[in-house]
Parts: C-alpha cells; structure tokens; sequence
C-alpha cells in the first residue's frame, strides 16, 4: 500500500507492507459470514464466489459501488453484475479463476449498476481452492487514491511514516479488538505458526487465547492499521503541503509584481533626475569670477516656457503622479507580503519541530496558534476563527502528537461547517457566508483544558457514538479515509492519558473538548 | 485596445498586477475584480457595452463563485473570450481542473515575462483569428471525444501498479484528444519545468506514470469523454494540428455552431487549437499560413486577402 515499509516500533520483522494473496485467501475463506465491523466498513469492494459463479457474498462497500440495497446480492451471477462488452479474453481468465483452474487475475472491468449506468473498477480475483470459487477485491482509482497510494508515492515525506508507526498499534488494536468479535474462530485460516508473533505486536490482549483464527484476526488487523494509519498521515500531509504552498504562492506573486514595478519605477526616477539634470544646466550658467556656482541667468518668456514644458514632459513621460501615488503602496504591501510569508515559514518550523516526538512542557496556546496558521488554507474558505486564550501553564506532551490532535479537530470541525455551507443556498452573488469556529483554552486544577467550537451542521445521534471508530467517515469516498478522529483519540487518551469528547446539537454545532494533564506520563503508553 | 480582467479574491495581488502592468497601458487596458460575483458583473457589463474583455486570468480558489465555476460560466455566456487560471493552489487536481475549463493554467508566483509573454499571444491570437463566430464555436468546445479502445486503455493501464511509460504513451498517442490533454497538461504552469513538450511521449514522459494514470479519475468535470465508436473518430496520423483539427471539426459539425461555409479548415482549426493552448508547432506554422495563398476556405476563416 504505502512505499515504504512502516516501521514497526518493536522492530517486528513480520509485517511487509502489502497482504500476500495467502492473506487474501485465508481472509477470504471467512467471507460467506456474516462480518459486521471491517468488513462492511473496509474502503474497497469485497466479493466472494462460489464454483458455479454465483455470488454469495459482497460488502457494503461493492453494495454501494453498484448502487445495490445491502444484502440482495447473494446468489446473483457473478458476470451479470459486469458490463456484456466483456471480451472473450477477460471472460475466461475469470471463469478459470472461478472454477479453480487459474490461481489469480487482473482485470479493469465495467460494472452495471443498478441505476443504469456503468462504472470502471478493478477487480483482482483469488481462487479459494482447486476445486473453484474465488473471492475478489473491486476498487476504483478513487478508493485507491482516498488511501493515499499517489501521496505515498509522490511524496517521499519522511515524517510521515513516524506518527503512523507510533498509532498503528493503537488502531491495529481496536481492529483486532472488532474483528475477535466478530469473525467465527473456526473459520480463520491458515493455522498459523507465525501468528503468535503478529498477535503479540498488534494487542496486548491476543496472546491469551492462541488459536490461529485469533492470531490472524490480528495479523491482518494490525497489518490494515499500518497501512491505514500511514496512508491517513500521508493524505493529511498532502493535503497540508498543498495549503500552506497557496498560502505562500499568494504574498509571493505580489510581493514580485511589486518589486517588478519598483524596479521600473526606480529607473523611470533615475531618468527624470537625469532630465532634471539637463534642463537645469541649461537654466544655469556657473558664475564667472565667484565661488557661487547656479545663479540663474535671466530668462524671457519664452524661454520660460519652453523649460517649463521640458520639465512637464519629463514628468509625464516617468508617469511621476502614479509613482508618487503607488509607490510607498507597493513597498507596505511588498513588506506586508514578506511578514505573511515569515510568519507561515515560522509556524511550520513550530508544528513540525524535529523533536516534535520527545515528551517535553509545550504552550498549547502556542500549539493551537501555529496549528491556525498551518491549516489557515483549510480553513479560511469556510469559517472565521476566535481564540480565547486563558493563561494556561505548559503541559508535558509529545507536541507533535497534540498538533495532530489538533489539526484533526480542526480540520474537521471547518469540514462540518464547509458542508453545512453546501446545503444551504448561496446568496445572489454566489457567497454562503462564514461559519465560526471558536478555540478556547483554561487551566482546570490539574489539567488544561482545549475547546473547539464549530457551528457546523452538528453530528446526529445515530453518528455520535461511533465519532472515533477507525474507518466511520460520513464524508463521500476519496475525500478521507475515515481515521482522523479515531487517530486524534487514540493519541489523547492512550498516549496522553488525557479525555477527548464532544458535545453536539445536531443543526447548531458541535464543540470538542480536549483535557490534558499539566504533568502528563513521561513514558509512552504502549 | 484589448481588455483585460483580473479576478482574485486577494485584492493585494490585484494591485500588484496593477503596478507591473502599469508600464504597458499603451497595449493592453486592465481591469480588476475582487471575487468571482463582482467578476462576472464586470463581465456583463463589458458585453453590454460592446467591448467585450479579450481575455480574463482569474484565480482558482475564491470564497462564492470560485474560478472554476466562474471559467464555466464565462465558456457558456462569452464564449470568445480567452481563459486563464493564475493559482497558487499546487496540487494536481486543482491544476487538472483548472485545464478543463481554462485554455490556459499559470502558476503562482508567476514571473512576469510568462504573464506578459501569455497575454501578448493572446492579443495576437485573437489578431490572427479575428472572426467572431470561429472564436465562439471554439471557445464552447467542451471536452473533445476519445476513442472508447483508448480510453479503456488508459484505465486498464491506471489500475496497475506495473505500468510503463511506454504502454501509457502508446496509449495516448493512440488518441488524438488525448495526446492534447496531455500536451496541455505537461505545459500547463503547475508542471512545467522550462520549456514545453514537444511532443505526446516527451509530455507522458514529464507528466510521469502517475499523473497519467490519475488523469481519469480527478474529481471534476470529466476530463474524457467517449466517442460512440472507434469509428466515429478520426485516426491519429502524427500531424498534431491536423488531427487535432479534423477531430474538433467532428465536434463543431455536430454543435451547428458554424455553417458549412464557415467551417476552417483542419490544420488551422487545429493551430488555433493548439495556440489557444499555448502549446508549440502553432506560432510559425500559423503565420505562414496566413501569409500565403491557402485553400478558398481557409483564406475565408482567417479573413486573409489571397
């Protein structure tokens, strides 16, 4: 999934970066059941098929894809749910698949759906044994995007994979924890020597019971938390690299215009001192027998004239009003551009600090405001920003850690106002209005304590509970992978030892609550 | 004397434009909004008054009526005039976007030379192509078609991680809408590193693998649209400006946009095309053109004495 192999913090050797199709196969074994949690909720289409190509399984996710209701696939034909301009060739590389011929295809397909319409999605088939049936994964270049491959491929950000690390047991954890649940153990190949490893580094609790189906239950758990984690990090910096780049570009391209133009304006000056020069020597003759030099010889009218249109062609040929207008403009907006441009060049220093990741007493006020000042481009389009600050004492944290708590929270709460926007209508010039997100910081006894406050659309009851769960997202595919929050509580409350809650009145708004003890833990939770 | 407006919410950078452009008010009258509302009045009123703006640069990301939206308005109610996007915004979608409404994307910062440089070829485009009705029929083209075998192509080869830069440029080369595209998008101010491609591999090339493969899947209007048919398409036979324009032909025949009797010819169509652009093989080969004696028709398009 990600480039680069996430760095596990206990250095285990076992998780590569990608599931091999064993994985897939063993996973896909456990299809046929009914699996609430990852299964529904996973980013790509899943699909399982029996020998006489009949589908009997599919996720959410491939529900969705086709426009069908959840739950009337099973027993369909396979290829009926595929577009008929299927060629020859495609068709029985599948079918060879599906009866247990082939081991595994590829293919780039046009799938029907239930409205009609067709749309593109790859779909990578497994056979499940010799004796045929296949399950399969469907993925658009959307989903595959939403997880953040082109990011990880393009930008070759090395911070990136050093939260993601640090978080993935936490969301491999709850994943193991979701999948024990719900996965029947005696479904759950393959019986797995190497599993006990994996269990031990994805949650403290798998080692308790060695079944091999629990085991892999972890393995892959903690294997999609990785990659999730990762490919989440990966989004967010991009996307935050994107923002803070038009942050930049902006004062830039005026502070160059500007600076273009008093370039100009400088030698257009020079030359009209040049002309003055001139005129002027023609208006004065050097004193004969003094040490006074510039007496002016007498003129007539007429030579009056003359130098005074001289001096007035001069003048306009330099265009001397506009400059003596636009100049002191174009250097304080010039100057005005120079301090945006420093200002964001210092709070990313600050948000991406090396030592961003030592336990160390850190200003949140401090935090929150070069968090405002990195995330202004996400922000700025959609809401104005207050901050109350109170005089808080610093508080012992990983700083790098609360700025993506932080972040997160944020981001989110300008999204719940960008998409409240949406809904309602603009007015005649096209303008929707500002919401408002409201930052408020107070000392409480022991603990500091961080609200923010939006007035977006506010989160629905049926929503709330599962605000921090890996995967929830209500945003449509490919703009968020779903784990930002659930990222954003893990780091507060197991790393932190902290509370992150919210309170939310659907249609009003909703605030988030971070509270942080002043003399956090100095070891990091595990 | 051809009119100009800028459009940015960042009333800093419009009057930083302002001063730069002060020195050429013999060539060129500049005018400026705040905003994509107060844009599109200025627009209309320009209209109303019979002197239409030559060309509009506007921003991409503005609160209200952003530049994408204002770019598909003016493409439908004032079709001639000539698009171009001045944004700062560097991720690809947003520059992938910017092409699909605008003829031309520019980055910010911008040095002047290229905003100058831009403008001027504008102003003698429309010098050179001075009929009305041409500019308007082509300023509406929307999307040229692809051929369907092309574009699953393109899609099949986006899906796979093994993909060459070979396999996705004998895909494009394949189809003559897309060799455009992505001719555009290599030129365009948010990929362009010194000098334009010169040619569809050289673009693939620069664009790299993955831009390519994601072409087809940027949010937005769609970038392709499909021809009912391999057939219904002209084949690409490596003379970019003619195939470029017998395919536009295809479209403007099928709009009714121009009578018969006004339809250019198909290298011109496609010079105009590919100038619009700002891509190369248009600037000589069209002033040659004009100066000799073409076909009846073509001499007809570009008003040319023959």
């Amino acid at each position: 999934m990600a480039a680069d192999t996430p760095v596990n913090p206990q250095g285990d050797h076992m998780h590569t970066s990608q599931l091999d199709s064993d994985d897939l196969r063993a996973t896909a074994a456990t299809l046929s059941e009914p699996i609430a949690g990852l299964w529904d909720r996973a980013p790509i289409g899943l699909v399982e098929v029996d020998a006489m190509a009949r589908l009997t399984g599919a996720n959410a996710t491939f529900a969705r894809l086709l426009g069908l209701e959840p739950g009337c696939v099973p027993g369909s034909a396979f290829l009926d749910h595929i577009d008929d301009d299927l060629t020859d060739e495609v068709r029985s590389e599948l079918l060879a698949v599906i009866s247990g011929e082939a081991s595994q295809c590829h293919a780039h397909l046009r799938w029907l759906r239930s409205d009609g319409t067709t749309i593109w999605a790859a779909l990578n088939l497994w056979r499940l044994g010799p004796e045929g049936g296949a399950a399969g994964i469907v993925q658009t270049v959307d989903d595959a995007r939403s997880l953040g491959r082109q990011l990880a491929h393009s930008l070759k950000m090395e911070e990136a994979g050093r939260l993601a690390a640090g978080i993935a047991h936490e969301v491999g954890a709850q994943l193991a924890q979701s999948l024990r649940q719900t996965i029947p153990l005696h479904n759950l190949g393959p019986a797995g020597s190497p599993g006990s490893d994996a269990a031990t580094a994805a949650g403290h609790t798998a080692e308790t019971d060695g079944s091999p189906g629990e085991t892999f239950a972890s393995r892959v758990a903690q294997q999609l938390g990785v990659n999730i984690a990762h490919a989440h990090k990966h989004e967010e910096v991009g996307r935050l690299a994107a923002g803070i780049a038009h942050e930049i570009n902006t004062p830039i391209q005026f502070v160059s215009d500007n600076v273009h133009f008093v370039e100009g304006a400088i030698r257009d000056l020079l030359g009209l001192v040049g002309r003055y020069e001139e005129i002027a020597r023609t208006a004065l003759v050097p004193a004969a027998d003094t040490a006074t030099i510039g007496i002016v010889t007498p003129v007539d009218a007429e030579q009056r004239d003359q130098l005074l249109r001289a001096l007035a062609q001069a003048g306009a040929d330099a265009d001397i009003e506009f400059l003596r207008d636009e100049l002191p403009n174009a250097i304080s907006e010039t100057l005005e551009g120079i301090r945006r441009v420093s200002a964001i060049v210092k709070a990313m220093k600050a948000f991406g600090h090396p030592d961003a990741s030592e336990r160390t007493a850190y200003d949140l006020n401090f935090a929150i405001e070069n968090t405002l000042t990195v995330a202004r481009n996400e922000i700025k389009y959609v809401a104005e920003i207050e901050t109350h600050f109170d005089d808080i004492p610093p508080v012992v944290c990983c700083p790098g850690d609360i700025n993506q708590v932080l972040l997160n929270i944020l981001v989110n709460g300008a999204q719940a106002i960008g998409e409240e926007r949406e809904r309602r209508p603009a007015a005649e010039d096209g303008s929707r209005g500002l919401g408002r997100i409201v930052v408020t910081t107070r000392a409480e006894g022991e603990s500091v304590l961080v609200s923010i406050e939006d007035n977006g659309g506010g989160i629905p009851d049926h929503v709330a509970e599962r605000v921090f769960e890996p995967f929830f997202t209500t945003k449509g595919v490919g703009s968020g992978t779903g784990q930002g929050l659930a990222i954003a509580y893990s780091l507060v409350v197991h790393r932190h030892g902290g509370r992150l809650w919210f309170e939310s009145v659907p249609g009003t708004g909703t605030t988030f609550f971070l509270r942080l003890p002043i003399n956090g833990p100095l070891e990091v939770a595990r | 004397m051809n009119r100009i407006l800028f459009v940015d919410d960042e009333p800093h950078v419009l009057q930083g434009l302002r001063r730069l452009l002060h020195g050429h008010r013999d060539t060129m009258r500049t005018e400026f909004a705040v905003g994509g509302a107060e844009a599109l009045a200025a627009v209309a009123s320009a209209a109303a008054e019979n002197e239409p703006f030559s060309v509009v640069v506007t921003d991409m990301q503005m609160p209200g009526i952003d530049g994408a939206e204002l770019l598909t308005r003016l493409q439908a109610e004032h079709p001639a005039t000539i698009r171009i996007a001045l944004s700062g915004h560097s991720s690809r979608a947003t520059a992938v976007r910017a092409i699909s409404h605008a003829h031309r994307f520019l980055g910010k910062p911008c040095d002047p030379e290229e905003l100058i440089g831009t403008l001027e070829n504008a102003f003698s485009l429309l010098e050179r192509f001075p009929r009305r009705n041409l500019q308007m029929a082509v300023g509406r083209i929307d999307v040229l078609p692809s051929r369907p075998s092309s574009l699953r192509r393109l899609l099949e080869l986006s899906s796979r991680a093994e993909t060459t830069i070979d396999e996705l440029t004998a895909a494009v080369e394949g189809d003559i809408a897309l060799s455009a595209k992505v001719l555009q998008l290599a030129g365009s101010g948010f990929f362009a590193r010194a000098e334009q491609a010169p040619t569809a591999a050289a673009a693939v090339a620069r664009l790299g693998v993955n831009v390519v493969r994601t072409l087809a899947s940027i949010d937005g209007p769609p970038m392709f649209t499909e021809a009912a048919s391999d057939d219904a398409l002209p084949s690409p036979t490596g003379d970019l400006p003619r195939d470029l324009g017998l395919l536009a032909l295809t479209v403007l025949e099928r709009s009714g946009d121009l009578v018969d009797d006004d339809l250019p010819a198909p290298e011109l169509l496609g010079e105009y095309l590919l100038a619009l652009w700002g891509l190369p093989g248009s600037e000589t080969g069209t002033a040659e053109r004009f100066g000799g004696c073409g076909s009846t028709s073509r001499a007809r398009i570009v008003g040319a004495p023959c």
